[in-house]
């Protein structure tokens, strides 16, 4: 039965703005079925050096468009001379999202820094609707979190609690939902660059 | 499975108690309307220890390892290698080795089967009778995420 399930990023992601740049954060575990194909996946992929996307849906799909977006993104910087804006880089994922809806399943979180907004999250979910949020989840573990996000999100966080934020937030989704699990990855995204970090095991709030 | 404790000294044996398992198991199954379980039952009996497996199909079946679901995917491979290479020097593992086996085929369980958890709990069935532990947490190992 394993042949017949398409390997999905099953899923929890996540994104939250600040003042100076973003906090992404996602699971690790890929899913073929009930068979946890990869328990250390890595769903946050970037797609410019200051631009991100995080991948929930159909592994392969969310892989293809984001390497589409990412040669349309350096291609189009180079012509611009200058990073490209976040929003660009939603859009790109958004027409691509629209176009092939019906073939697609692919739910993306964009988030990033660019120079004239500062820290962005735009939300692409399955269907191609292209929404800017200050924070967004996705992935079939977000259902589980609605009620935690409510109750806590603040307007106006800090970097480091937005990191906290995300962790807590991805790790009691971790439990409840049996596609997502694993780690943690988290990356805060601002002007100076890309910071990378692996919450795992006892590390899990 | 209530036993009423009428004191006159009997009690189900291990695989009587198969038996029976397997026949209501069956019959409902028979009649498009099963008891939607997997069950293992371990016992020992007049010196003899019991492993036997009977699952909602009414398939029934004894052997030196039993698992269920994932398990018999991930685990009883594990099980039946080290089995097989005890059996191979006449010997069976000692309850230290059989615990430490169990441990390490959930943990592998926890890793790759999505409907699972890490909290178990662990039940060693001998002449005396039951001993239960748990519930304990498996510690699982993510180095490899750095790797990634």
């Amino acid at each position: 039965e394993w042949t017949a399930e398409p390997v999905s990023t099953g899923t929890t992601i996540m994104a939250v703005e600040f003042d100076g740049g973003v906090v992404i954060g996602a699971d690790s575990r890929t899913t073929t079925g009930a068979y946890i194909a990869n328990r250390v996946t890595d769903k946050l992929t970037p797609v410019h050096d200051r631009i991100f996307c995080c991948r929930s849906g159909s592994a392969a799909d969310t892989q293809a468009v984001a390497d589409a977006v990412a040669y349309q993104l350096a291609f189009h910087s180079v012509e611009l001379e200058e990073p490209p804006r976040v929003r660009t880089a939603a859009r790109l994922f958004q027409q691509s999202c629209y176009r092939y809806r019906e073939e697609l399943s692919a739910g993306i979180i964009v988030a990033g820094w660019d120079p004239r907004r500062g820290g962005q999250v735009y939300m692409v979910p399955m269907g191609g609707l292209l929404l800017r949020q200050p924070f967004a989840v996705g992935g079939s573990g977000s259902s589980y979190i609605y009620g935690f996000l409510d109750a806590t999100f603040q307007p106006g966080m800090s970097r480091s609690q937005c990191q906290e934020f995300v962790a807590r937030a991805l790790a009691l989704a971790m439990v409840r939902d049996g596609s997502s699990g694993g780690v943690i990855r988290l990356a805060a995204i601002t002007e100076e660059g890309v910071e990378r970090t692996v919450l795992a095991g006892s590390d899990l709030p | 499975i209530d036993e009423e404790l009428l004191g006159d000294g009997h009690s189900y044996s291990p695989r009587a108690l198969h038996s029976w398992l397997t026949r209501v198991l069956y019959n409902r199954r028979s009649k498009i309307n099963p008891l939607w379980n997997t069950v293992l039952i371990a016992g020992v009996y007049g010196g003899e220890s019991f492993l036997g497996y009977v699952d909602m199909l009414g398939v029934a079946y004894e052997a030196p390892s039993l698992a269920t679901g994932f398990g018999a995917y991930l685990a009883q491979p594990l099980l039946r290698a080290e089995l097989e290479r005890d059996r191979d020097r006449d010997r069976l593992p000692t309850r230290e080795e059989a615990r430490e086996l169990l441990e390490r085929c959930l943990k592998v369980l926890y890793y790759r089967d999505a409907r699972s958890f890490n909290r178990y709990e662990v039940a060693t069935v001998t002449e005396k009778g039951v001993e239960l532990e748990g519930p304990l947490t498996l510690e699982a190992n993510w180095d490899i995420a750095h790797v990634v």
